[in-house]
């Protein structure tokens, strides 16, 4: 499949432009040579699970997956590319207003429910991974994306590991879905302020949810993405 | 190749393609997913938590009909004399709550040890009962099954330890290494025999993942001054993924001017062909839990400023940290371990100012304390895990150890002078 897909991709397709790079891979911008259509192809090493879920999906807020092929810990993943402004590029120039901002992240939570209702985590929630396609927010990039594993806790359990080398590997605390929703609640005062919650928090009812979201203990935050929407609606 | 063919334009496709690259059509079935529009109304829950109570009797009543031999992933109820017990590999924090499934990731062909933990609760009671319990036990053993090739697990004997975590019934240590990229799981069994015929088996399994690890040393990248180090950092801040573990290699310099680390964590090296130094303060922002190390490096400062500055998890080894207002400062929830360190002639040496539920290393050994205002001064610490300071020595301060918290600590094995 990954041959098949690279081989049809180097003749059907042309290279426009290289939107992202890293040791982990590439993302780029290609061009159908037979219709002209803009396409992402990512090419990368490590784990692909999340693309291969979103390939039996469609969410108004997440690029669609096309395709995905893995071979030998390399991936290919064919998606579509998302016309419009990135939020981020909309917070230059403007802030939103309460109405706007919650019309924004309900559409992102539906995004990142549709993730968390597949056990993934997305880890990477912020301005320049929204993308404002018309009256549609749609959240990009699963590059960090990973399946959260419900009962893996921090290292305060790997507590007296003596010996032996590397300990900060065990350092590596894993994400859940609460991850994302402090993630978001950043985003939110972002939007509301232009400034991180620890600067100046948003006023009001959504000063208060941006709080909750930011808790530094996951317990205390909101414990799921419905919990956050029901708040925010 | 096995094909299917398109069926918008006709093109030959892979038999497990999702979509036509001829033609730029999806050739799968897609469910469309939306959120439930609410949650369940709050007036089911009683109703819920009636069945749940209702499931809690039957699954008790089946409980009360044992085999003589019980199974169970991560806990295992059992009976006796009256008694019912909770068996279960738990955190130490956490020592009523069974674990099925435990996670590592790893760098390829490291060794890492960590410890499992069974516990035994009297559920009646909610108090740990292992010692009681365990003069109920004939024999007790632990095994991996489920391995692969590239994986090299193994496990000591479980074992009480009143000294290392004293609730916990018995620990059994878990070695591993592994030799391949890839992810991987093995099935650890803790079995008791118990001495009435019984046998309890608690399982657990291990997932593995392996992590990229990526070494920078001077022939790699400039980092022969502050400015150049500095850069490099930043650059791989900016472009290396965060699950990757990264190790400089200093090369024989000392620096001149402050180091900021931000977002992750890195581990420094200092040069085996002379010292590597900073003068200035070394700031470790805060990250994702990660732990930065240094290690055989000089800190030597001008008794006006911080020499390590730690907002987030940092192990220094092998250091030598002198002159400073304040040697290491571990704030915000930070740990800071430190061992085979020099901290000499700073106003104070070691400063744990942090609150939180993260440690990583409660022995801090082999240090030297000589000649600093206050040694080491606990404002805060961490969680209520006693520290302990074997083979450390003070000697020539005015306060070897400020303990203003009343963190508990063992100094039994410190040398003071």
């Amino acid at each position: 499949m990954y041959d098949w897909l690279d081989s049809v991709l180097k003749t059907e397709y042309t290279p426009v432009r290289v939107l992202k790079e890293s040791p982990r891979g590439t993302v780029r911008l290609i061009r159908h040579n037979g219709t002209g259509r803009h396409l992402i192809l990512r090419q990368f090493t490590g784990n692909s699970e999340v693309y291969h879920q979103l390939l039996n999906y469609t969410c108004r807020n997440l690029p669609t997956v096309f395709e995905a092929a893995a071979k030998d810990g390399d991936n290919l993943v064919v998606e579509e590319f998302i016309e419009g402004d990135t939020l981020s590029f909309l917070l230059q120039d403007a802030l939103f207003t309460p109405a706007e901002t919650r019309e924004i992240v309900l559409q992102l939570c539906k995004a990142l429910w549709v993730l968390h209702s597949m056990a993934a985590v997305h880890r990477d929630v912020k301005p320049e991974n929204v993308i404002i396609r018309g009256s549609e927010a749609v959240l990009i990039d699963f590059d960090a994306a990973r399946f959260h594993k419900p009962k893996y806790e921090t290292d305060t359990q790997i507590l007296g590991t003596t010996g032996y080398a590397a300990p900060e590997q065990y350092g590596l605390s894993q994400s859940d879905v609460r991850t994302d929703i402090y993630s978001l609640g950043v985003l939110i005062n972002v939007m509301l302020t232009g400034e991180h919650p620890s600067k100046r928090l948003a006023d009001g009812r959504f000063g208060r949810v941006v709080e909750r979201c930011t808790r530094i203990n996951p317990q205390k935050r909101y414990q799921n993405i419905l919990h956050l929407m029901e708040a925010i609606s | 190749m096995k094909q299917k063919v398109c069926p918008h334009c006709g093109n030959p496709l892979h038999e497990s393609a999702s979509f036509c690259p001829y033609c730029v059509s999806s050739v799968n079935s897609r469910s469309g997913i939306t959120p439930p529009p609410r949650r369940a109304p709050r007036y089911l829950l009683p109703s819920l938590l009636g069945i749940l109570a209702l499931c809690a009797l039957l699954l008790g009543g089946w409980l009360h009909m044992r085999p003589k031999t019980y199974d169970g992933m991560g806990e295992v109820i059992y009976r006796d004399g009256g008694a019912t017990y909770q068996l279960c590999i738990a955190w130490a924090d956490t020592p009523f709550t069974p674990f099925s499934d435990r996670y590592c990731n790893s760098e390829l062909n490291y060794d890492y040890r960590y410890p499992v933990l069974l516990y035994v609760n009297h559920v009646e009671s909610d108090t740990h009962a292992g010692e009681t319990f365990m003069q109920k036990v004939d024999s007790i053993t632990a095994e991996f099954s489920n391995a692969s090739d590239a994986l090299h697990i193994s496990c000591t004997e479980p074992a009480p330890d009143a000294s290392y975590i004293p609730d916990a019934a018995c620990i059994t240590f878990v070695d591993h290494n592994i030799s391949e990229h890839g992810i991987y799981t093995a099935e650890l069994t803790i079995t008791l025999n118990m001495k009435n015929g019984d046998v309890i088996h608690v399982r657990q399994n291990h997932h593995f993942e392996t992590i990229h690890t990526y070494n920078y040393t001077p022939q790699d990248a400039p980092m022969g001054n502050i400015e150049e180090l500095q850069a490099l950092v930043n650059q791989i801040c900016n472009t290396v993924e965060e699950d990757a573990a990264v190790n400089i290699y200093l090369p024989p310099v000392t620096y001149q001017g402050g180091l900021v680390l931000e977002g992750r964590g890195v581990n420094f090296y200092g040069s085996e062909d002379g010292r590597t130094a900073f003068t200035d303060t070394v700031r470790v922002g805060m990250n994702n839990s990660w732990i930065s190390s240094f290690e055989n490096i000089d800190f030597f400062g001008n008794n006006n400023s911080v020499g390590i500055s730690a907002a987030a998890r940092v192990h220094l080894i092998g250091c030598h940290v002198t002159g400073w207002k304040t040697g290491v400062l571990g704030y915000g929830n930070a740990w800071v371990w430190m061992s085979d360190c020099e901290f000499t002639d700073n106003e104070t040496g070691f400063h744990f100012n942090s609150t939180g539920s993260n440690v990583s290393n409660i022995h801090y050994r082999n240090n030297t304390f000589e000649n600093n205002g206050t040694a080491i001064l606990l404002e805060r610490v961490p969680t209520d895990m006693e520290i302990t300071f074997e083979g450390s020595r003070f000697t020539g301060n005015r306060t070897d150890i400020d303990n203003r918290c009343q963190h508990p600590i063992d100094i039994s094995e410190a040398v003071f002078q």
